[in-house]
Formats: C-alpha cells, structure tokens, sequence
C-alpha cells in the first residue's frame, strides 16, 4: 500500500439521489361517505348545492345523491328550498332580499334514505376587495440543470378593514385565446369545393375553472391586507401564454371555521411527502347528521360576499409557447381523398389560385372548437 | 537386519542418567569406499558392538565413504545421514537410533526451565523454531510463570473478616483503561467486570485465589492472587498478538450470562470500523440501528426508536454531556466524530437506578481518553468529511488529553445533484471535541470534556436552517475510604437552532430556540458486604428553555410576532440500589428511584373551562406567575428491580421491572425529527409521561465455539404520552396544550439474537418482533384521536432483522455485508375519493391503518488495510462501501397529490440506487496501534 503515502484520498464514484416514482397503494377498504358541498354568495342569482357520495380509491368516480330535500334558512327564519336540476346537482334562484351581509345561514339535507343532515351557521361577512391582480414570468428548474421551464406566476394584493373578513378564498377562472393548427382554405363535401370565408373555425376562446385550492387569512398579520399573494401558475409548455389570457379572480369572504376548514384541505393536498411533512387526516367540515353525530359526512356550506377582478392581458413573452399541432397529409386532387365528410383542406396551389394540391386532415385540426373551446369571443377581449 | 525401533522415550529417560549426547562417541577404525549404508552398519556393528536401529527404507541410497585409524561415528553419521534428513540419537549404552525427520525429544523439560534435549546435534533449539502449541507446552511447565500477588499485609489482615478490592485494568501500550475487561475468580465462581474508566470493585475474603483476567483484543493473563486485607490491585493487558476477531462484542460471556443487565447492548468503535455505511461516514447510531429493538425513523433521518417508542424518548448522552439533536445534515450523520467515540452501550430495560428521565433508551458514549503514553493521531477521509483526532499525555501516564475535529464539504455533492431545489441549496457542518483525564493518585480520577457541533443548510431560496450542540462536562471519581467509590458531575447541555422560512412572502419569518441544560449528579458505590453492591446518588437538572419569538421576516412580511414562551424547570432524583448474591446462582438488583420535578415561572398561563376542551375559545382566566415561583410539581418513585437466575455454567433467565418518568418532550407532527422541532417541559397543564417495562430473558452461551444467544420479552404500558392534535401548529401559539393531547401507549415484543465474537467469520443476526399502538380517548368532544380507538403508533413495525457479517481473509483484507429487513412504517392512506366543485379530494383512512412498503436493504464492504510492517510513521486502510447494494427503492414516505383535479399516488426513496463511496483512514503508528 505505498500508494496511501501520496494520495491523500480519492473518490472514486458517487451515486446518490433520491427518486420519486408512482406507487398505487393496496386500499382494502371502501367507506361511502356522504359529500355535501354549497356555498351561498352575496351575488342574486342561481346558487347550487351538490350532494354525492364518495367513492372507493381506486374506482373514482361521481356518484350523484338524487332525490334529495334541499333547503337553507337564514337566521331570521326565512328559508329557500332547491330543486335538483342534474342528479345530485340542486339548484335555486336567491334574490337580494335573501342575501344580506352578516345574516347566517344553515344548510337543511333529508336523503331518501330518511336521513337528516344539518351545517352549523355560518355568517356571510364583508369582503376585502381585491386592489390588483398582476403576474411575474418566473422560471423553474428541472431535474436537467440545462432545462428550464417558463412561465407567469399570478398575485393579487388585496386591502381590508375592520368590517371585513380576516380570511379570503379565491376560486380562479381562466380564459385563453388559441388558433386551430392549421387553417382551412376550402372545405368538400363530396361535390365541388367551397372556399371558406370566415375565421370562426380557426380562433377559439377556452374557458375553465383552475382547479385548486388558493386560501389565505390575515388573522395572524398585524393588518388585514395581503400584498403578493400567490394565485395560480401558467407554464408556457402548454398553449395558453401563446395570444391573449385572461384570469378572473372570485374572492370569497370566510369565517374562521370555513377557513381552517379549506386552509387544511389547500395543505394536505399541497403536501409533497418530503422528510419533514405532516401525517394527512380525515377532515371533516361543518355539515353533520342530526339524529347520528357519529356519522363523517364530508365538504361544508358556507355563505360569504363574493369581489371579482379580472386581469385580460395579450401574451407577448421571451419565452417560446408551443402551439396545437397536427400532422397533415398532401392530396393532389380531392379524388385521393375518401369519403367521411366534410373535408376541411388547406390550398398550397402554387399559383395562389385556391387550387390544388391541398393539404388535409382530421377536423380538430381545423376546426378550434374540437379542442373545446368556444369560438364566440368574449366581451372582455 | 531388519530392526524396527520401538523403544519407549519413557523407558531411556528412566533408565539413563543426566548425559549430554555430544560427550559420548563411538572410534572405529576401517576404510569403507562408498560402500551402502546398510553394509556400513554391518561392520561397524561387529567392530564395536553398536546396535542400529532403523528402517531400511530410510537409508536406502545412502552410501558411505571413509577411512582412517580412528573415524568418530558422530562425525560420520553427521556427514551422511544430516544432508538426507535423517537424524540419530546415539545413547550411553552404544544403542543408535535412526529417525526420520523429526529429532527426538528424550527428557521432558525440566522445572528450572531448561529445554528438552533432543536426540542429535539439535540440542540448541531456538524459541522462533518451536510452533505456538509446543512452545506453549513447554512454558506450560515452567514454574513460577503464574506470577503471584499480594495484597494487603498479613499483618494487618485479620484473618475473618471480607476484603475490598479495587482494581484497574489497562493497555500496557497506551495506558487506557480498558472498558469491560473481567477479573474471575475461579474458586469463588465470582466476577466482577470494569466500568468505563476500566475500574472494578469486589469484596472477597481473604485466602489464596486463582484469577483470570479477559479483554477482548487482549491477551488473557492469570495470576495468583494471595489476599491479606483489601487494597489496590492494578493490571495491564498485553494485545492479542493475532487479532482474530476486529468485531467485538462487548458484552462478553460474563454480561450475558451472569450479569443482571438485560436489554443491554454495548459495543466498541471497532464495530464501526467495520460496519458497511452510507457515504463512507462511520458512524455510531447507524449501528446501533443494526441491534434488535432498535429501528431508524428513516433514511437520512435523525433519531430512532427503541422498542416501540418515540425518537424523544431516547436519551443520548456523550461522556454524561446530553445531545438534544443528535443528527448532522438533516440526520445523514449523527453529530459526534467516530474518531473520538471509544464505547457505547444502549440500555433499552431493566435501567439502573442511576439512569433516568427517558422513557424508552439511555444511548451511553464514551470517548476515549487519551493516550497516556505517547503521542498519536488518527484521522480520515470520506466523500462528506474530513476528520482528525489527536491524543497523547499531557504529564506520562498522568494525563492525557485527546482533540477531534471535523468538518464537511457536502456542498460539492448537493451541486451535483439532479433536483433542482437541491442542486440550489448549501450544507455545512462541523464538530470539535476534546477530552481531559487527570489522575493525580490512585483514588482520584478527573476528566473534562467538551464539545460543539454546528449545522447549517439553505433549501432552495426559500428556507434556511442553523443549528447546534454545545455541551461541556467535568468528572470527578473518587474513592473514600477502602469501601465507598464516588462519581462526581458538573454537565452543562445547550441546543440552538435558527430558522427563517420564506415560501410565503408575507407570511416570511425568523425563529430561533435554545434550551440549556445544567446538571449536578453524583453517584456512589458502596462494597458493605461481600454480597451486597449498594448505589446511590442523586441528580439535580436545572432547564431553562426560550421557545423563542417567530417574528416576521423580510420587507414584505406582515407576519404577527408570536412569543412562544420561555420554560423554567428543575428535574431532581435521588436513588438507592442494591445487587445482592442471594445464593451463588441467583442474583437480585432493587433499586428505588424517586424524581421530583418543578415548573418554574416567570409565565403566564391560561384557565380553561373545566368539562370543555383545551382550546382558545374556552379560557376562562389567566394565571400570572413571578421568577423563579413554583407553578406545579410533579413527583414519582420508580422502582427497578432486576433478577437473575444462573441454570447453568452457560445459560440463565433474567427478569426485570422498571418505571421511568420523563419531563420534557419533543413538539413533532412530522414523519421525521426535523431540525425545528421543539423540546418543550411539562407545566401546569402538561403533566410528565411515564412508562412501566417488564421484561424477562433468556441468555445461552457456547464458550468454546465463542457465540452468545439471547432471547428477550418485554412489555410495556406507557401513559401520558404526548400526540399531536390533527393539522397541529407548534409555530402559532405559546399554549402547547391547545396542540397536543396526550394518551396511553401499550407496546410489547419478542428480541432474539446470536451473536459470534472473534474468529474468521464474525458479527451477529437479530431478529425482533414488536409492536406499539396508542390510544387518544377523552369524553370532551375533539379531544380523541382516530374516535378513540386504538391505533398502531407511528412506530410500530412489527418484523425487524438484521445481520451484521464480517468475514477476515487474512489481517489486510476483510468483507463485511449487513442485511435489513423491516415492516414498513404505520401510514395513513386515501380510502376513497369524492368531488368538490369538480375537483377530486381524499378522504383517509383511521390514523395509522395501512403500512408504506417492507423495507429491505443490502450493505457490502471492503476494507483493506495498510501494510503490517511493525515499523512505519503511520496505517492506514480504506474502505469501499455499497449502500444498498441491490438499488432497492425502499419508500420512505408515500404521499399523493392533486394534479390537475387527479389523485396521484408516489413514493419517495432516499436512496434510490447503491451508494458506492470509498473512504480512507488513517492512524499514527501500526496495524495494531491503538
């Protein structure tokens, strides 16, 4: 070993990394729990309660409770009752007169099997208003050192006072603007070939409720405002960020049990099971079974008042944004083509003529509203 | 012509007096040109009347040519048969025996110590020819080697009455003491075996015995022992000149079978050199997880569990110094420098009645001393660390100091790893310790020790942690009068730790926290009489712990500054034990401790409405409560008891029964010990947890094939236990009692292990079954967990084995390969899935019901040691380690996630693929340098 005498040391080989890798968990049993879930907004309009029952693990699915009486009452005793619409979705028109700012309400529920469920009371209280809504390009780095991903990171500041609540939920809605991936010149139904003249195929405008949970409170700051509260993330490997995005921001108001209530669901379902995360649990809200306390009934009903802003802004980033894409075939003549129509083509005539050859291929990639959105242009835009 | 020799040696020894064989020769005349042997024989046999007594076969070939007057038959016989291997032994009486190969022996060595003759020329045979049985033969015969010593005078001895002896054993090299060396006398069938300053303590009466004194790595020595009247007895031990066995085992036959220690395990830095480790870090509580009853929280976690129970409930302590966190680098390392680390034991039941104030374990180091006669330094190198460790006598063999230090350079790793949050954070950490040992005389021994450790790490941008250990004590041992041995502390113990926390802008924060521990103890042992040991002691803790202020950090944050409180507290106990030898098979330990605890102000403290949970909405009134005022004691006795029944010479059954108190514990709601986890003291409302064991065991040794089984049972009944309340905060409110609740845990298990010491092929193979559940009930609403039912506790992992193997090729090269298989740990886990405002929640089961995979993991090892030249400045040796050699995956954790309005379920491993690292050591001095 002279070897030792003049190497201090050497490191021959380091291997080390922890890894995350899907894992589906053997459940062997199955609890059906009662879902109810409503909330009640200062805004007159149609509000919806939904009422389901939870489904096992690994069979996922909505399971609707219909037949249900459905009614809330205010703390003066008034009361309204809903009608199921879809199964296990009931619905009502609440008008101004019902909905006033710190009324209590409580949620009334007898299933078809006879059972009575209750919410505990729950104030609709002020809500702080929401000062500005902006976003910030942030970047995120990946398990590549050399690969970054782009894209916004969305905030809103907002001022309260006193009179208005300590604890805010947002619910977040997106609108984006997107091109179909190709663009029909002509379309053929067996006969001759008409050019088409309008763009309603080719520009859409989707729509979508963002799921997940935003919740925050002031009761531990020592004003009741917010300032860079983080909202939802855009990541430009989708097209979203590609022309024009919109987000509206709900703002709800909540009272101290309704916010631990959702602030506990935003952390148990942002947990990321890391070395130092906490153990999850059931979490139970505020709706109970009258005649059976004993019984986990699952979601809450809560009333609060309801500010919207919305953010419409037109994506002009450094970043690139993908676009849809399709893959397209060459027909020099629509005789090649067969015979499931209509035929959406894209003329390359050479001469500019609107000709052949065409370039052809299934709908969606012509027409936008196949990748579901909607080509009636908001008015926002 | 045709002679077969078949004379008895005996028979020449009997009948021959003293010669010595050179001084008889046989002159013949003649001229015998190269004529055979056998002819040559002939007629020298009929010349001189000679007998020969040979085989022919021997001789065939062998030719003789000669001449002359006066030819000597030695000359000849030298000059023909010597060069063919054969030998003669020519006796008085003209009779020549031939033999092949081996001389003869003809007399048996005598008592002065003179060697045996041989037959021949070969009267001068030296030590080195003879192999180790012969030579162990002769000596076996010398008289006087069985050195005699005496002690006390025959004078002054009074012939009746019991004598005390006091002893101290240690390496003649370095002048340590030797920890867990024996002393046995043979004809009284006792022991006694030495403590961790390598002292022992017995009471015989007077009368000659035969002694034996046993170290493993040491050679064994006997003595004589003539004992007048007590006194001083002092011995050192020689190292075994062939180190068989690099993995020992401490706890050598005496502690097994005989002594009354159960659930007991204690084992020497060399176990830990041989261990296969993660990253090439030697390190003493990654063996200790390798014991039955013993179990990591995690990979890469700090802390572990001890028979069922929670990482807090685990005292660790460093030369008496308490460590209140006792991991490096999110719990990768443990914080204390294997350079330095000598000794440890783990007592898991049947504790003495000197140790208290945990509920489940006391982890006892020890750090060396020093050597007190020369000069060394040992050091290393490992992928993470650099350490070093100096020693050597401050006065010669009457002090000694010894200095370790270490330090990381794991940043280098983390930029190399592929996760970005990771690859983006920074890690440091060192820690320096020193030692002191005095001895002024023989009935005083003083050591000093000091230590600190410090942590710090960046996770990303966002989070950063600081912490660290600090701890200092002062040992006084002393012998008062022939009878009384006192052990005297002064310990001071501090944790720190700094966090700021900026994931949320606005909700940014900084937090510090320190407690600080001040400790007087003081212990005696007191020999009355020749069957009884009698301890006694007491302690004295004074706690003073600052929760410390979350205040809000950064510009934007609009945080509310929280104070968490400050804790006062005193911890006393006084003790009285006795281990008596009732009858030579059966031994007894009682043992009565009694801990008497104070809440101190200042402190404010809420009133709640009595029937209505302890929540903020329920307080009624506050309390106030000045410097220093008692605001609540609580007290207990605890007995311990222990006994042990010898069956045989080899095996015996052993009971024991304790209750501990415990008066502070560890805020935690994570999976994990993590490095912001507070240790908080019972108050008014939080009173102190205290757990019942009783165990019995089975001990079996087989001496001659140097393997040691036991067999344990234990059950535990635990109350008071703290558990976290579901979704708990230990950041938002200085009233810990509105984030805790507390219950009864219940834990029970099988430990069964066999251990090999020494040899090739060495280690141990334990197996344990075990289990741990909790139960959270109260009428109040809210205030029981899982409705309260019975639920595993977070510790409960049924089935644990594990193999330690070490296999020595030669004294350069050896393999070492661990095995581990454990259940997985008790996990909460989805049960059904259900929709709000279309996005898909988990509803999860009962706390506790499901379990994360079995973990199972294979550790290889190679160390090859440096060349075996006895003169050389320094050995060194590396080590190639392969942590989880078969990449196994093992979960750590298994969590699911809400993606896109989809659960998805994932499992987290910390290491996810072999871990291949080689490290390299080294010592000033040999091979066999201590």
């Amino acid at each position: 070993m002279q070897v030792n005498r003049f190497f201090i040391w050497i490191i021959l080989l380091l291997l080390c990394g922890s890894c995350i890798d899907p894992f589906q968990p053997v459940i062997n049993e199955t609890q059906e729990s009662l879902v109810i879930n409503g909330v009640i907004t200062d805004q007159p309009g149609i509000h919806k309660v939904t009422i389901s029952m939870s489904t096992p693990y690994n069979e996922p699915s909505f399971e609707p409770i219909s037949g249900c009486v459905v009614r809330v009452e205010d703390d003066l005793g008034d009361m309204v009752v809903y009608t199921e619409a879809n199964p296990g979705v009931y619905e009502t028109y609440l008008d101004a007169s019902f909905l006033a700012i710190n009324r209590s309400y409580t949620l009334f529920i007898n299933t078809p099997g006879g059972q009575e469920y209750q919410s505990s009371y729950d104030t609709l209280l002020a809500c702080p208003s929401i000062d500005t809504i902006y976003y910030e390009v942030e970047s995120q780095g990946t398990s590549d050192p050399n690969v970054t991903h782009h894209g916004i990171q969305f905030f809103s500041n907002l001022t309260g006072s006193d009179e208005t609540s300590r604890n805010v939920r947002w619910l977040l809605e997106e609108t984006w603007e997107y091109d179909a991936a190709a663009y029909a010149t002509h379309i053929w139904y067996g006969g001759p070939v008409f050019p088409i003249m309008s763009d309603t195929l080719t520009t859409c405008y989707m729509s979508d409720p963002i799921l997940g949970l935003f919740s925050a409170s002031t009761r531990y700051l020592t004003e009741n405002r917010l300032v860079h509260n983080k909202l939802n993330y855009v990541s430009a490997e989708t097209p979203r960020l590609k022309v024009q995005y919109s987000l509206l921001v709900k703002q709800h108001s909540l009272t101290n049990e309704i916010y631990h209530y959702w602030e506990r669901m935003e952390s148990q379902t942002a947990d990321g099971g890391g070395l130092y995360e906490t153990q999850p649990s059931s979490i139970i809200g505020n709706i109970y079974n009258i005649h059976n306390a004993a019984e986990k009934v699952l979601g809450c009903f809560y009333a609060s008042q309801q500010k919207s802003k919305r953010l419409t802004f037109k994506a002009d980033f450094d970043f690139i944004v993908p676009l849809f894409t399709c893959e397209l075939d060459t027909a020099n003549s629509v005789d090649e083509l067969g015979s499931l129509f209509p035929y959406y083509l894209h003329s390359i005539d050479p001469l500019g003529m609107g000709g052949p050859p065409y370039l052809w291929g299934s709908e969606s990639c012509f027409n936008c509203v196949l990748k579901g959105g909607t080509n009636n242009k908001p008015d926002y835009w | 012509m045709i002679r077969i020799l078949l004379s008895s040696l005996l028979l020449i020894f009997c009948l021959v007096p003293y010669v010595r064989g050179q001084e008889n020769d046989v002159i013949l005349s003649g001229d015998f040109n190269d004529i055979p042997f056998t002819d040559f024989v002939e007629q020298v046999e009929k010349q001189t009347g000679a007998t020969f007594y040979f085989l022919e076969d021997w001789v065939k070939g062998i030719r003789v040519t000669i001449s002359g007057m006066e030819i000597s038959l030695r000359h000849t016989l030298d000059k023909t048969l010597l060069p063919t291997g054969l030998t003669y032994y020519l006796d008085p009486h003209l009779r020549i025996y031939i033999t092949n190969q081996a001389p003869l022996v003809t007399r048996l060595p005598d008592y002065s110590g003179t060697g045996g003759n041989l037959i021949g020329g070969f009267d001068d045979i030296s030590g080195e020819e003879l192999t180790t049985t012969e030579r162990r033969y002769i000596d076996g015969r010398k008289a006087g080697l069985l050195e005699t010593i005496r002690i006390g005078s025959s004078e002054t001895g009074s012939g009746g009455s019991n004598a005390v002896l006091h002893g101290k054993i240690t390496d003649m090299e370095t002048g340590e003491p030797l920890i867990g060396a024996t002393i046995y006398f043979e004809e009284l069938k006792k022991g006694a075996a030495t403590d961790v300053d390598g002292r022992f303590s017995i009471v015989v009466r007077p009368g000659k015995y035969t002694v034996g004194f046993n170290c493993m790595g040491m050679e064994s020595r006997q003595n004589y022992l003539e004992v007048y009247s007590g006194g001083e007895l002092s011995i050192s031990m020689e190292k075994s000149l062939i180190p068989l066995n690099e993995v020992v085992i401490k706890a050598n036959r005496y502690h097994n079978v005989r002594g009354t220690q159960m659930g007991f395990d204690r084992l020497n830095y060399k176990v830990m050199k041989e261990v296969p480790v993660v990253m090439g870090e030697r390190d003493v509580l990654k063996v200790v997880q390798m014991l039955p009853g013993v179990q990591s929280v995690g990979e890469g976690a700090s802390g572990f569990n001890v028979r069922g129970s929670a990482a807090d409930q685990n005292m660790i302590y460093v030369n008496k110094v308490p460590v209140y966190n006792s991991s490096h680098l999110f719990g990768f390392f443990t914080s204390i420098s294997p350079d330095i680390v000598k000794d440890f034991t783990l007592y898991k039941s049947n504790l003495p009645a000197n140790y208290g104030g945990r509920l489940a374990s006391f982890f006892d180091i020890s750090t060396r001393q020093g050597n007190m006669n020369e000069f060394t330094a040992r050091g290393g190198i490992s992928p993470v660390t650099a350490h070093l460790a100096v020693e050597g006598p401050v006065k010669k063999e009457k002090s000694a100091f010894v200095l370790s230090a270490r330090s990381t350079y794991s940043d280098w790793i983390l930029k190399r790893l592929e996760d970005p949050v990771l690859r983006n954070s920074e890690a440091a950490f060192n820690d320096l310790a020193g030692a002191l040992t005095w001895e002024p005389g023989d009935k005083t021994l003083i050591k000093a020790f000091g230590y600190i450790s410090n942590d710090r790490f960046k996770l990303g941008s966002s989070n950063q942690y600081a912490y660290s250990n600090a701890g200092a004590s002062i040992n006084m041992r002393h012998r008062f009068g022939s009878r009384v041995t006192g052990d005297m502390a002064l310990v001071y113990g501090a944790y720190d730790f700094h966090n700021i926390d900026q994931n949320v802008t606005v909700e940014s924060f900084e937090h510090e926290y320190r407690i600080r521990h001040y400790e007087l103890k003081a212990g005696f042992t007191w020999l009355s009489l020749g069957r009884h040991k009698i301890t006694y002691g007491g302690n004295a803790i004074l706690y003073n712990l600052d929760r410390g202020t979350v205040e809000p950090y950064g510009p934007h944050s609009l945080r509310v500054p929280v104070e968490l409180g400050i804790d006062h507290g005193i911890e006393t106990a006084v003790y009285l034990a006795d281990e008596i030898t009732l009858f030579p098979k059966l031994t007894i330990y009682g043992g009565l401790r009694f801990a008497y605890y104070m809440s101190l102000g200042p402190e404010q403290l809420m009133l709640y409405q009595e029937g209505q949970p302890q929540r903020p909405g329920n307080v009624i009134d506050t309390l106030l409560f000045d410097q220093n005022q008692v605001i609540k004691t609580y007290s207990g006795l605890e007995p311990r008891l222990a006994l042990n029944y010898l069956v045989g010479e080899n095996n015996s059954l052993k009971l024991s029964y304790n209750r501990m108190r415990q008066f502070l514990f560890m805020l935690s709601n994570t999976v994990a010990i993590s490095p912001t986890d507070q240790w908080k003291l019972c108050d008014y409302h939080i009173a102190p947890p205290y757990m019942d064991q009783l165990s019995m065991g089975y001990y079996q040794d087989f001496p001659g094939k140097r393997v040691n089984t036991s067999l344990e049972l234990y059950h535990k009944w635990g109350s008071n236990i703290v558990e976290y309340r579901d979704g708990a905060n230990f950041l938002s409110t200085p009233y810990i009692e509105t984030e805790i609740l507390q219950g009864n845990q219940k834990a029970y298990g099988l430990e069964a292990m066999i251990k090999k010491n020494g040899g090739k092929f060495n280690g141990w193979l334990a197996y344990s079954y075990s289990r741990s559940f909790m139960q959270v009930e109260s009428p109040l609403p809210g205030e029981s967990i899982n409705e309260g039912m019975i639920y595993p506790s977070n510790y409960d992992r049924p089935h644990n084995l594990s193999m330690v193997s070490n296999i020595k090729m030669n004294r350069r090269l050896s393999f070492s390969a661990n095995v581990v298989y454990i259940t997985g740990r008790p996990v909460t886990y989805p049960i059904s899935i259900y929709y709000l405002e279309d996005m898909q929640y988990i509803e999860y089961s009962d706390r506790n019901s499901y379990r994360i995979p079995d973990y199972f993991r294979l550790d290889f090892s190679i160390n090859l040691e440096g060349n075996l030249s006895e003169r050389k400045l320094f050995h060194s040796y590396w080590m190639i380690n392969f942590y989880n050699l078969t990449g196994r995956r093992n979960a750590y954790s298994v969590f699911f996630e809400n993606e896109d309005g989809e659960i998805n379920g994932y499992k987290l491993s910390i290491f996810g693929q072999p871990v291949v690292t080689l490290s390299w050591n080294f010592k000033l001095g040999n091979y066999a340098s201590e």
